[in-house]
Formats: structure tokens, C-alpha cells, sequence
């Protein structure tokens, strides 16, 4: 979660990443973020995010973030 | 099942309240609406056509329906002027049959025509079903007619009386004295082909001639000169629906040498309607034919018609500019 | 039939034979009503081309449930992977499947190739081959398009590619597919909707809601108001500025160009609040179309709020697997290293704009005003992505608060020109005379034009103007309180009936005064429908 929060804040700083959950849905995050966060959670965790997952269910939280990277570790 | 019947129904009392409602309020202001004046005004383009609901009652004895090509060929003051016989013109550019239909009405609301003559122009003319329904519709609420007047109507006139007595000098008719002229080659080649005529346009001539019948007058179709507009085809498709319906059908294109139509000099617009001197030409042999075939009375030494006289005076004076 | 939602056959006759039908029948024989009536909607305006409808669903019919069917046997595999490792499997099986995503794309993309854009094809062909001093130029061909073929293969693509993620399972059911795909209220202009939108609804044939009634009703009220009061009325005025403009100054010319931004909202969203109205009469939600564009502060906002499920479909199929495709992951990777986060990442979400904002520019249309209308899009947004940081700083320097009323304010003024002046191109006829007007706004602005009377010699006057403003004012107000998140249209419901009643006969009335029909009028053919 820390090492989450830690490239969520290199990203887009002055946001409070921990209780925000309308990252997207508030256009927080646009898509330019999206792809560089997309690349950094890929290098930090070693998995592969499919296009499908792009969604803004999973990318509103960081909470939502999280458990969709331990669902791709998972399967991986 | 009870409830729900007692919900339905009350759901049901509710729609028809709404919708008497509706038709009343619709039916107010229709009446707002609906010109004061046949005059016309500032959105109502000055209409020739409603002149004729300003002429005295049961002194009309022709009427002649159709587009553009009636308008500016028929010239009822030059047929009161060689016969005597009282027309008017009632025609619209690009004039959909359901208008004539229209027209036809409002004629025979306060005149006797012993003669309608419709221009078999206008009958080709393409329309549906939704047109159709929205013109019954809008003859029934005239304030999807007349809605645009909101833009020259004052408070005091809503409650103000109709006054329906402008009459127009020329009745209907629209003078061009322009000249452009087409070299033309025979327009009126014969062949067997026939234009299509749709089921609804058809209908719409019958019903026409079946309203003229029971009002005592006879619809007859007239094919005005027009060597751009008309040919053989269309001649065909009026010739077998007048058959059909035993209609008098009559083409002045077949006769347009009798006529003495020059085509460099009767046209303003390259063969599309004719000018004045074409008008003369038609409006002549109109008369006569009218005249002939149905005995309409001469009235121009009755009393009763002295504005028809006066009328023609300020008429000439008008063409000759 | 006409193409025209607008018009009275649909209003009064369609619509409400088939909600009195719909209402009739048993819940079960429902979407097949809807069905046949969708198909013979269809039938009514493009006739016989409705195989062309047909063979699409067929097609992703087939090939979703082929895509299933190879998922199942996958995952069998996977169950006891034997000897192969768990990574082979899924590359032999991605590979089958992406044979079979292909060819339904083959399929569904050649189709609307061939009916859109062989004219085009064939024209430029033409101009190369004119070039090389030839003159045997082909023929152009020329034949009418199955009406709303741009929007239901965007429907299918998206139903195909979310079988092929993994998002939705295929449908075994074939007219559910089908009806999910020529849904009537939507078949002509869109929205764009996807499998998971609507699809399930629309087969469950749920009784009619006395209070989904009255809100679609209400919203079809309001389309209606947007489209023959402000729409139909520019509509004269529009044709002869711009297919005279070389006769009228700068001033005149950017009138029409606001008139004509106008008009496009207007038609377009008035359509679809008919579209989803209708929809909702039968309590299918529809994805919104529009959110308030003209409060857009950017150029890229403006495009998340006009016109919204084609660009979300834009992204979810093309910007997303274009920028996450293999080269341009690395791309920014390495170039977020090097640039920063700001920059990074813009490298290659850039070229992904450009392949959207390509593909928006060809959807629109055969011709290069369209294809330059994307490029104008797109370099705004790119121009916009670029010096974000620099405007953000030099803010910060003039002690600029970015939130603050008049500058937000400035943004919005800037972005509506900014679509104006696309919008001309994109009505222009043809790119030169696109061109010819801007210079024309740029070099020769009389602004006393305006009110000396030349504009009101084209087709409106002033009457027409005022009216046109008291009903962009009510446009106003419904935005607003949408933007705050307010229905006006279920405040009207919950009102009693001695409030509600003299609401609605005043709308109607004020549509049957006010609109611009009958004589003098020509109404706006649907503008979408030829996409």
C-alpha cells in the first residue's frame, strides 16, 4: 500500500490519495496519468494490466488499485 | 384485481381529461389565432388566394385551383373583360393536392362555383401520409396554421371581430411581364409511357371531383401550357385518371399552337410559367371555353356586379405599368 | 419513413402504436415486439439493407460465442496443463482468438467501408491516378448506406471486443443480440451504447412505469422544444450564409458559424433526449450523449462531454490498446525516466490521441473537412497537454487563482470559439471553403452587419432572434441545474396535478406557437444519420 501511495503521490502530488475514492469519477485522474501510472505499477509489481481492467471501478481507490494488483499477482 | 382495475380506469379518466383539456385549450387559441383579416400581414405574405373570401356571396361562378403555373396564366379579369364571367384564382406556389383540397372547401363555403377548374400541375406533386394527416390536423386546430402570426399580433386584436372583405383587383391572378424566352423543340412528343401516379394523389383528385359533384358544380382538369413542366407522359397518367373518374380533362399544351404560344416570347422563366402575354393568350381561350361549355351568365351589365367593373378599370392600369 | 425522430409519423403514430402494443401483450412476447417493430423501423427507411444489419448481428453472434467456446476450452486446458507450461497455453489460444476477433472485425469494418467510404476512396484514387497525366478515372460509385450503419458497427465491434476481454460472456440468444443492436429508438443517431448497457433490459419486457412514462415523455417534450424551436429555425439561415459566404463580411460569417455550433447541440442533443426518452418510456436506461458541453473549460473536456459514447468508445478500443500496446508501454517507460511525469507519458499517449482522433475524423465522414476536423481536435488537445505545466507556473507567478470566476469564464469563451471555428470546417462545403470563411472572420469583420439589418435579410429576423434566446435561456437553466445534479424533470413529477398539468399544456403550446414549422419553414435533416 505504502509503495502504492509513494508513486500515486510522484504522479499527481497534492492529492490525498488515501481516503480520496473518486479518482476518476472526478476526473483526478485523467488518462495521461492513467498510462504513466499504468507503466509504473506494471515495473514496480511485475504484472501485466490488461486494457479490460481499465475501468474506473478499479481505479478510483487506491484501495481499488490495490486489490486489483493483488489479483493480477494471483493469476499470474 | 379490483385495485387494479379501479387504477386503470381512474389512469384512463385521467388521459381523456388531459386530452379534452388539450382540445380546448388548442381550440382557444386556434381562434386567437386565426387572422382577423383576409388581408394578410406582415407574416401572412399579402394572399391573393383568401382574396376570394371577400368577394359577395354566390357571385363566383369559376374557380380555379392548382400551383404557380395557375397563377400565372389565368387572369379572371381578362375573362370578365371578353365574357364576362366571374373566376378567381386559388393558387399557391408549389401547391400540394391536400391545399387545393383546402381551397376547394373554403370556396364553396360562401360561393356557388358551377365550375372548378384544377391545374393537373400540382397533382404530381409528391406528398404522404404524414403530410396528409398533418394538414387535417392543422384544418382542425388552425393554430398550427397560423402560429407564426405571434409575430405580428397585438393584445387589442385578439378579441376583435373577423373582418373578411378585402378583395384583391387582380382575383388571384399574378402578373409578370418579363420575358425569358426558350428556343423549344416540340415538348409534346406522343408516346404510350405513362408517369406513375401515387394511389394517395389519385385518391385525392376523386374525392375532389365526388365534393364538387354534390355541391352541384363539375370538376374539370386543365393542363396549363408549360413546356418545362408538362409532356406526354403526364399526359397520359390526367387523360386515364379523367377516364377513370369521368372527368373533363383538357390540355392546352396539346393546343399550344392554336394558342399562338411563342415560347422566346410567353415565358419569364425559360419555358416554367408563362408572362403576361402568355396569360393573355391562355386567359382568352379560358374564357371562351368556360363560356361555351358550362353557359356561364355574362353579368357584366348586371348592377349586383359593378365592382367587377371598377375592379377591372384599376386592374389594367396595374398590367399596363 | 423518414430518418427523422422529430417528426409527427414517429411522435404520433410510431411510438405510440408500439407502447399500446407493448402494453397489450404478455411480458414474454414483449422484446419480440420491440424487435419487430426495431426491424421494421429499419425496413421503413433503408429497405432490403437491413440484411446488412441482420448479417452484422449475425456475424458477432457467431464469432462471440465461438470466442466463448474457445475461453472454455482454454480454461479446460488450463485445469490440467500436462506438460505445457500455463503461459503457452494462453498464447496458442490468444492467437485463436485473435484470429476470430479479426475476422469479425473484417467483416463488420467492410462493411461500413464499402458502403461509406468507396465513394471517397475511389474520388482520391481518381485525383492520384490525375495526377500521373491518365485520364481513365473509375467511375464513382454512388448508392445509399443502410441508415445508421456508422453506430450499430460500433456496437457490434464493442460487443466483439468486450467477448474477447473477458467483460461480458457471449450471447447464446440470438434476438437478444439482435434487438440489443437495432433497438429503434437508437438504430438511427445513437448513443453508442454497449452489451452491458442495455442489452438485459431490453429482453426482460418490464411493464411500463406510470412515472419511466411521464420522465420519457417529458424529456421527448424537451428534445422536441431544442430541435423545431432553435434548430429548424437557424436552419435557413445557416444554408444561405454558408453557401453564399464569399457574398457576406467576417462579421456575418461568424454568426452563422455560432448559429451553426448552435444548431448541431440543438439537433443533436435534442435527438437524443427524444432517443433516450423513448428508451426510457419503455425503462431502458440509456448512456447519456451530452453533459452540458458548452461549460467545457478545454477543448479535451469539451470531448468528455459532447458526443460521450463515442469518445468513451474511442478510448476504451483505441486510445487504451494504443497506448498499452508493447512499443508505446515501453515509450513511456522510458521517457517518464528522462521527461518527468508530466511529459513522460505524453510521447506516447499522443500518438494514441492521434490514431483516435483519426479514426473520429474518418467516422464522421468521407472527406478531408472531416479528417481535418479530428487533426483540429487533436492538436488543440495536444497543444493543450503541452503547455499545461507552463500555464500552471506562469498562474502561479501572476498570482492567477486557476478556479477563479473570470478566468474560468475566459476558458469557456476561448473553448466555445475554439469549437465554433471547428464546427464551420466540419459544415463547410468542402476544406477550401472552410478556409475561405476564416480568412473571411479574420480579415473582414464589420460587426454593424449585425444589427444594421444585412443579417436579418438572410432568413431570420429579429422576432426569430429573441425567440431563439428565450429558448437557449430555458437550455440554460435545465443545464445548470443538470450540472448541480438537480432533475427538473422528476421535480415536475412529484408536483401535484394542479401544478403539473398547466406545465404541460404550456410546453405543448409553447412548441405548437413557437416552433418553426408549416410554410416558410424547412426543417434540419437528422445530422447524425448520415455518419
Amino acid at each position: 500500500m505504502e509503495k502504492l501511495i509513494e508513486i500515486l503521490e510522484d504522479i499527481e502530488p497534492e492529492v490525498d490519495f488515501t481516503s480520496c475514492k473518486t479518482l476518476i469519477d472526478d476526473h483526478i485522474l485523467d488518462s495521461l496519468s492513467i498510462i504513466s501510472l499504468i507503466a509504473e505499477l506494471e515495473d514496480e509489481f511485475d504484472i501485466t494490466i490488461p486494457t479490460v481492467e481499465i475501468i474506473p471501478a478499479n481505479f478510483n481507490s487506491a484501495e481499488a488499485m490495490l486489490a486489483l494488483i493483488n489479483r493480477l499477482q494471483e493469476e499470474e | 384485481m379490483g385495485v387494479n382495475l379501479k387504477k386503470i380506469l381512474r389512469r384512463i379518466m385521467y388521459t381523456v381529461i388531459f386530452f379534452a383539456g388539450l382540445i380546448v385549450i388548442l381550440l382557444v387559441s386556434s381562434y386567437i389565432f386565426t387572422p382577423k383579416s383576409n388581408k394578410g400581414g406582415s407574416v401572412l405574405k399579402p394572399s391573393y388566394e383568401t382574396g376570394l373570401l371577400g368577394e359577395n356571396k354566390d357571385t363566383i361562378d369559376a374557380v380555379i385551383i392548382g400551383d404557380s403555373e395557375a397563377y400565372s396564366a389565368y387572369s379572371p379579369m381578362l375573362m370578365w373583360k371578353n365574357n364576362g364571367i366571374t373566376s378567381y384564382v386559388c393558387s399557391t406556389a408549389a401547391q400540394q393536392l391536400y391545399w387545393s383540397d383546402n381551397f376547394l372547401h373554403e370556396a364553396f363555403e360562401k360561393q356557388k362555383p358551377k365550375v372548378v377548374i384544377l391545374e393537373t400541375n400540382a397533382i404530381f406533386r409528391k406528398m404522404t401520409y404524414a403530410d396528409t394527416s398533418a394538414n387535417r390536423i392543422s384544418n382542425m386546430f388552425s393554430i398550427f396554421r397560423y402560429h407564426d402570426r405571434w409575430k405580428d399580433m397585438k393584445l387589442k386584436s385578439i378579441g376583435r371581430k373577423a373582418d373578411y372583405s378585402w378583395t384583391d383587383d387582380n382575383k388571384g391572378f399574378r402578373c409578370s411581364s418579363s420575358v425569358n424566352g426558350v428556343r423549344q423543340r416540340k415538348y409534346m412528343k406522343y408516346t404510350d409511357k405513362t408517369r406513375p401516379l401515387p394511389d394517395i394523389n389519385r385518391r385525392y383528385v376523386s374525392k375532389m371531383a365526388e365534393y364538387c359533384r354534390k355541391n352541384g358544380a363539375e370538376l374539370v382538369l386543365v393542363s396549363t401550357p408549360s413546356s418545362k413542366n408538362w409532356n406526354y407522359q403526364k399526359h397520359n397518367a390526367i387523360e386515364r385518371l379523367a377516364k377513370e373518374q369521368k372527368i373533363k380533362y383538357v390540355d392546352l399544351n396539346l393546343i399550344s399552337d392554336q394558342l399562338h404560344i411563342d415560347w422566346l416570347s410567353d415565358t419569364r422563366d425559360r419555358g416554367d410559367h408563362l408572362n403576361y402575354t402568355g396569360a393573355t393568350k391562355v386567359s382568352d381561350f379560358m374564357g371562351n371555353y368556360l363560356a361555351e361549355n358550362f353557359k356561364l351568365k355574362d353579368h357584366r351589365n348586371d348592377k349586383a356586379y359593378s365592382k367587377w367593373n371598377s375592379a377591372l378599370q384599376r386592374y389594367l392600369l396595374s398590367v399596363q405599368k | 419513413m423518414s430518418a427523422s425522430y422529430c417528426s409527427l409519423l414517429y411522435l404520433a403514430a410510431f411510438l405510440p402504436a408500439v407502447i399500446l402494443l407493448y402494453l397489450i401483450l404478455p411480458q414474454k412476447a414483449r422484446p419480440i415486439l420491440l424487435l419487430a417493430a426495431s426491424w421494421f423501423f429499419f425496413w421503413s427507411i433503408s429497405g432490403t439493407l437491413i440484411i446488412c444489419l441482420i448479417f452484422s448481428v449475425f456475424v458477432i453472434h457467431g464469432i462471440g460465442l465461438k470466442l466463448d467456446g474457445l475461453k472454455s476450452e482454454r480454461d479446460e486446458k488450463l485445469k490440467n496443463p500436462g506438460d505445457r507450461s500455463k503461459k503457452e497455453i494462453k498464447a496458442e489460444y490468444q492467437k485463436y482468438m485473435r484470429r476470430f476477433l479479426a475476422i469479425a472485425i473484417l467483416l463488420n469494418i467492410g462493411l461500413l467501408a464499402f458502403y461509406k467510404y468507396m465513394g471517397f476512396t475511389v474520388c482520391n484514387i481518381n485525383s492520384v491516378i490525375k495526377l500521373f497525366g491518365c485520364k481513365a478515372a473509375i467511375d464513382i460509385p454512388s448508392y445509399a448506406a443502410p441508415i445508421g450503419i456508422s453506430f450499430y458497427t460500433m456496437q457490434a465491434m464493442a460487443y466483439i471486443f468486450d467477448v474477447y476481454r473477458e467483460k461480458i460472456k457471449a450471447d447464446r440468444n440470438f434476438f437478444r443480440l439482435a434487438l440489443f443492436m437495432s433497438f429503434f429508438p437508437q438504430i438511427v443517431e445513437g448513443p453508442i451504447c454497449r452489451y452491458s448497457d442495455t442489452a438485459i433490459a431490453l429482453w426482460e419486457g418490464k411493464r411500463i412505469r406510470s412515472n419511466d412514462f411521464l420522465m420519457g415523455i417529458q424529456r421527448i417534450s424537451f428534445g422536441v422544444m431544442k430541435k423545431i424551436i432553435v434548430a429548424d429555425r437557424l436552419n435557413i439561415v445557416i444554408g444561405n450564409i454558408y453557401s453564399g459566404y464569399k457574398n457576406y463580411d467576417g462579421a456575418i460569417v461568424a454568426a452563422s458559424a455560432v448559429f451553426y455550433a448552435l444548431q448541431l447541440y440543438m439537433e443533436f442533443s435534442g435527438t437524443m433526449d427524444i432517443v433516450i426518452g423513448s428508451a426510457e418510456i419503455f425503462g431502458i436506461t440509456m448512456p447519456e450523449n451530452f453533459s452540458q458541453p458548452f461549460f467545457s473549460k478545454t477543448i479535451s473536456e469539451f470531448w468528455k462531454r459532447w458526443h460521450i459514447t463515442l469518445g468513451t468508445w474511442f478510448r476504451d478500443y483505441i486510445f487504451y490498446p494504443a497506448a498499452m500496446s508493447k512499443p508505446l508501454k515501453k515509450l513511456t517507460t522510458n521517457a517518464r525516466k528522462k521527461l518527468g511525469n508530466h511529459f513522460g507519458p505524453l510521447a506516447s499517449s499522443s500518438i494514441a490521441l492521434f490514431c483516435v482522433w483519426l479514426c473520429n475524423g474518418i467516422w464522421h465522414g468521407a472527406g478531408w473537412q472531416y479528417i481535418f476536423y479530428g487533426m483540429y481536435h487533436f492538436s488543440f488537445i495536444l497543444v493543450g497537454n503541452i503547455i499545461e505545466p507552463f500555464v500552471i507556473s506562469a498562474a502561479q507567478k501572476l498570482h492567477i487563482r486557476r478556479t477563479c470566476k473570470p478566468y474560468v469564464i475566459m476558458q469557456t469563451v476561448r473553448t466555445f470559439i475554439i469549437v465554433c471555428i471547428g464546427e464551420m470546417f466540419f459544415n463547410a462545403h468542402g476544406l477550401r471553403a472552410g478556409f475561405e470563411m476564416l480568412g473571411k472572420i479574420l480579415t473582414d469583420f464589420t460587426p454593424s452587419s449585425l444589427w444594421n439589418g444585412t443579417l436579418f435579410k438572410l432568413g431570420i429576423d429579429k422576432l426569430d432572434i429573441l425567440i431563439i434566446c428565450v429558448a437557449l435561456l430555458i437550455v440554460l437553466s435545465v443545464s445548470i441545474t443538470k450540472e448541480k445534479k438537480i432533475s427538473l424533470g422528476k421535480w415536475i413529477i412529484s408536483r401535484p396535478l394542479y401544478v403539473r398539468i398547466p406545465i404541460y399544456y404550456s410546453i405543448i403550446l409553447f412548441i405548437a406557437i413557437f416552433g418553426a414549422y408549416g410554410t416558410g419553414y424547412v426543417p434540419v435533416d437528422p445530422m447524425y444519420a448520415n455518419f
